[in-house]
């Protein structure tokens, strides 16, 4: 029998399965710009780049964590923490700090820190990583509204802004950085130890202990990865909006976790890689953007990306992956 | 000049709480030898191997690698002494390539501040494949390989970690390889064994004798953590060892024939023209009370397909099925059970028990309708009937209230069936019921399976080798690329396999 089951699974994923979010892509975008001639504009083209960023690193953290055969919950929490890290260390109304481009490190630092956090409580204390990553987001959550009272923080330094706001020429400053930052994970995952770790770990973590590798240190790794992914994704949100809110990132964890969903990275673990989370942001903020042209609501928009993932799952899911349903 | 033994282990001792699992074992393997070793379940075979790899510290006795003397601390330093174990549950990762796969764990010797150099992993691991003469891509996934294949990459990753280690001649165990293996896989992978040997000694553990008396240069037999025979090739033939493993003798009442019976005249299930496209075509038979009716046939005969659609699993695309005359549709495992057809899958574990419920509820659960009193179950009924059970069947547990997954898979498989017995279907089918199960076992369970067609029930079997088809069947059905080939009499006298396999291959 399962050598029947081995050669069933070689035709599922042919040419089409191993593109088909590459293929959806397209044709989702050509769809739209049939139904709506404001899709294809180049001013379209550009807002969408600008809205890549900063969701496209907390997604691209999601998939690393993804890949490794875990979820992290506490997106949102570190995101707006270190946003708000961010708001403090910049020329602002609360304070006397001018550390400029400097805070973006101690944003780095702060996300990375609780992402280490993340790992160890997932490594020390046994505890399913969903669990843990849901308390750590809890907790930034709520150092995030104490430190601020719950108002947010204006930043006056028009110079730190410019990371989020500003062009060259008429491409987003975010969205280069953003574009470098995938270009450094992507080489991560396919041209270094670590990165093939990862997913050896997500396919089957037994194994990878027993052939020898540190798997504890590898997913300590991973989530501090994503963690300090997060504080850069922090950075940018708050120079994008003007002021540190922990109010801010909401909606961070779910779009991170579609967008992977969407690129093709399997929730199972050990399946992905890159290139897919690159084509997932898209594909989702183009799904957004397209609504939005088209006048939908935005609580029906919600509603349609919340149902176009769980088919996605659905039809891709690898169930033998996943041994009891809860 | 007599060649120096690659392997020597010399009176090793291994005590478990109030068990001798090894008493004095001593073993010796060759420099390019296949040495195959025998026992039932419970011999000390798997506890011997785990004293050789490392995960068991023997009590006393002395292992010599390659004339040394070593002591072996844990599986990564028997791997890189040279010593690997490949077991049935592959270590291999589906998700990744084949060169990924082979130097996963290893890939500091290709990498420089943590930077792979994928090209001179993939042209090694293109080496290494050429070697051996395997015509699979290095960039494959290990998804797309067969079983087999996947063997090799393991056993490939082996040979090149030894290899690191300066060793020339490591030694491999393979344990239980075939078991998911169809005839032609098997024979593909005994070729590649033989090629291999230049490089490599194997110890061969298997329950499947045909196979160790083909492929092993010698074989140890053990039993109840004791050496309890040693042959060389030619000195040995299956019987042999079949007597030495149980230290009885087995005659051709292996398969109980004697207690054979004669079916009854009248027909319990018909299928008429059964078609499921991709799958069998134009099937039909006749199905007695009380016979049993073997499905022969390699992987992709269509024959496990054909038992998934009767039990309700898989939907026909057309034909008939009759039910004690009757034209029935089965479009449910629920709706199969209901018309009385049983069916016992192949992955017991999976699909035929719950293992974390206790031995009773297992026993009672597809007749709980019947001991319930409205929705109230009876639990002393449960219990006393269940009692029965494990004293009709000898099933070895601590009490019908242990939980399942605390017995041994021949204990499991009696539950499975005993669970049937009380059912009173009128037709079972079963798929690789002695599967993984040991010798004595086995014995019993044919037992019940007589026992079963006595009381009037209708058998499909799919049985684990062609041995126990033809041992057990009134008639066997040969499939062959979803057709049915021939409907062989197994009843008055018996076919032979190799007249059996025409029809098949």
């Amino acid at each position: 029998m399962s050598v029947t089951r081995v050669e069933v699974r070689k035709r599922k994923f042919g040419f089409l399965g191993e593109n088909a979010s590459l293929i959806a892509l397209v044709l989702l975008s050509v769809f739209l710009s049939i139904v709506n001639p404001r899709f294809f504009t180049l001013d379209n083209l550009f807002n969408i780049l600008d809205l890549v960023s900063p969701l496209g690193i907390t997604a691209l953290a999601m998939g690393f964590v993804l890949m490794a055969g875990s979820i992290d919950l506490s997106v949102e929490g570190v995101v707006g923490l270190s946003g708000i890290v961010a708001s403090f260390l910049v020329k602002n109304f609360s304070n006397q700090n001018d550390f400029g481009f400097f805070s973006i490190f101690f944003c780095l630092f702060t996300g990375l820190g609780f992402g280490l956090l993340n790992g160890f409580l997932l490594y020390r204390f046994k505890i399913p990583s969903f669990m843990a990553t849901l308390g750590v987001g809890f907790i930034t959550t709520g150092v995030g509204i104490l430190v601020t009272r719950g108002n947010p923080i204006v930043i006056t330094d028009w110079s730190f802004r410019q990371i989020g706001m500003g062009k060259v020429g008429v491409v987003p400053v975010a969205f280069i950085l953003t574009m470098g930052v995938f270009f450094l994970a992507w080489f991560l995952s396919e041209r270094t130890v670590f990165g093939r770790y990862v997913l050896a770990i997500g396919g089957d973590e037994a194994i990878a202990r027993d052939l020898g590798i540190n798997v504890n240190r590898v997913k300590i790794g991973v989530f501090g990865l994503a963690g300090a992914l997060y504080g850069f994704a922090g950075a940018i949100l708050t120079a994008k909006l003007g002021s540190g809110d922990i109010n801010a990132p909401i909606g961070f964890t779910f779009d991170s976790i579609g967008s992977c969903v969407l690129g093709g990275i399997a929730i199972t673990g050990g399946m992905g890689n890159v290139p897919k989370v690159l084509i997932g942001i898209f594909t989702l903020t183009i799904l957004r953007n397209g609504m939005i042209l088209m006048g939908i609501s935005p609580y029906v928009q919600q509603g349609v990306i919340g149902m176009i993932l769980i088919a996605t799952v659905a039809l891709t899911i690898d169930r033998k992956k996943i041994k009891i349903m809860k | 000049m007599e060649k120096q033994p690659l392997l020597v282990m010399r009176g090793i001792c291994k005590n478990f709480p109030g068990v001798k699992a090894l008493d004095q074992v001593s073993i010796e393997v060759f420099p390019q030898e296949i040495v195959g070793l025998v026992g039932e379940n419970g011999a000390g075979k798997s506890t011997l191997m785990k004293v050789l790899a490392g995960i068991y510290q023997p009590d006393s006795g002395e292992i010599l690698f390659n004339g040394q003397q070593v002591s072996i601390a844990s599986p990564r330093q028997a791997r890189s002494m040279g010593i690997a174990m490949v077991f049935q549950e592959q270590a291999v990762l589906p998700n990744l390539t084949v060169y990924e796969n082979i130097f996963l764990g290893n890939e500091k010797k290709f990498s420089n501040a943590g930077i792979v150099n994928r090209e001179r992993m993939i042209r090694e691991a293109e080496q290494l494949l050429q070697e051996i003469n395997m015509g699979i891509s290095p960039y494959a996934y290990l998804h797309e390989l067969s079983f087999m294949e996947r063997q090799m990459v393991e056993i490939l990753r082996n040979i090149w970690l030894s290899r690191q280690a300066d060793v020339q001649n490591p030694l491999i165990v393979l344990d239980e390889p075939t078991t998911v293996l169809e005839e032609k896989e098997v024979e593909l992978l005994f070729t590649k064994l033989r090629e291999l040997k230049k490089h490599i000694s194997v110890i061969y553990i298997s329950h499947r004798l045909r196979e160790v008396v083909e492929l092993c240069d010698r074989v140890y037999v053990m039993k109840d953590g004791k050496n309890a025979a040693c042959f060389s090739r030619g000195e040995f033939d299956e019987d042999l060892l079949r007597t030495k493993m149980v230290g009885r003798e087995f005659h051709g009442e292996y398969y109980l024939v004697s207690e054979q019976r004669q079916p009854a005249a009248r027909v319990v299930l018909e299928l008429e023209k059964c078609t499921r496209r991709g799958a069998f075509q134009d099937v039909s038979f006749q199905l007695h009370e009380g016979e049993i009716i073997s499905i022969c046939g390699v992987v992709g005969s269509g024959k496990e397909e054909l038992c998934l659609a009767l039990f309700g699993l898989l939907p026909l695309d057309s034909g008939k099925i009759y039910l004690d005359g009757r034209a029935v549709e089965i479009s449910s495992p629920a709706q199969a059970f209901a018309l009385g057809i049983g069916y016992i899958p192949e992955d017991r574990r999976n699909d035929g028990l719950v293992l974390n419920l206790p031995v009773y509820e297992n026993i009672t659960i597809s007749i709980l309708y019947r001991l319930s009193r409205g929705p109230f179950l009876n639990r002393g009924t449960q219990l006393s009937l269940s009692q029965q059970m494990i004293e009709k069947l000898r099933i070895k547990t601590p009490s019908a209230l242990a939980l399942c997954r605390n017995l041994s898979g021949g204990n499991q498989q009696k539950v499975v069936l005993s669970k049937w017995l009380l059912s009173r279907v009128k037709v079972l089918i079963m798929s690789h019921p002695t599967r993984g199960v040991d010798v004595g076992a086995k014995h019993e369970i044919y037992a019940l399976i007589r026992e079963l067609t006595r009381q009037g029930m209708a058998i499909i079997l799919i049985g684990d080798s062609f041995e126990e088809d033809i041992g057990l069947a009134n008639r066997i059905v040969t499939m062959k690329d979803g057709k049915i080939t021939g409907i062989l009499d197994a009843t008055t006298s018996k076919p032979n396999p190799s007249e059996l396999i025409r029809y098949v291959v």
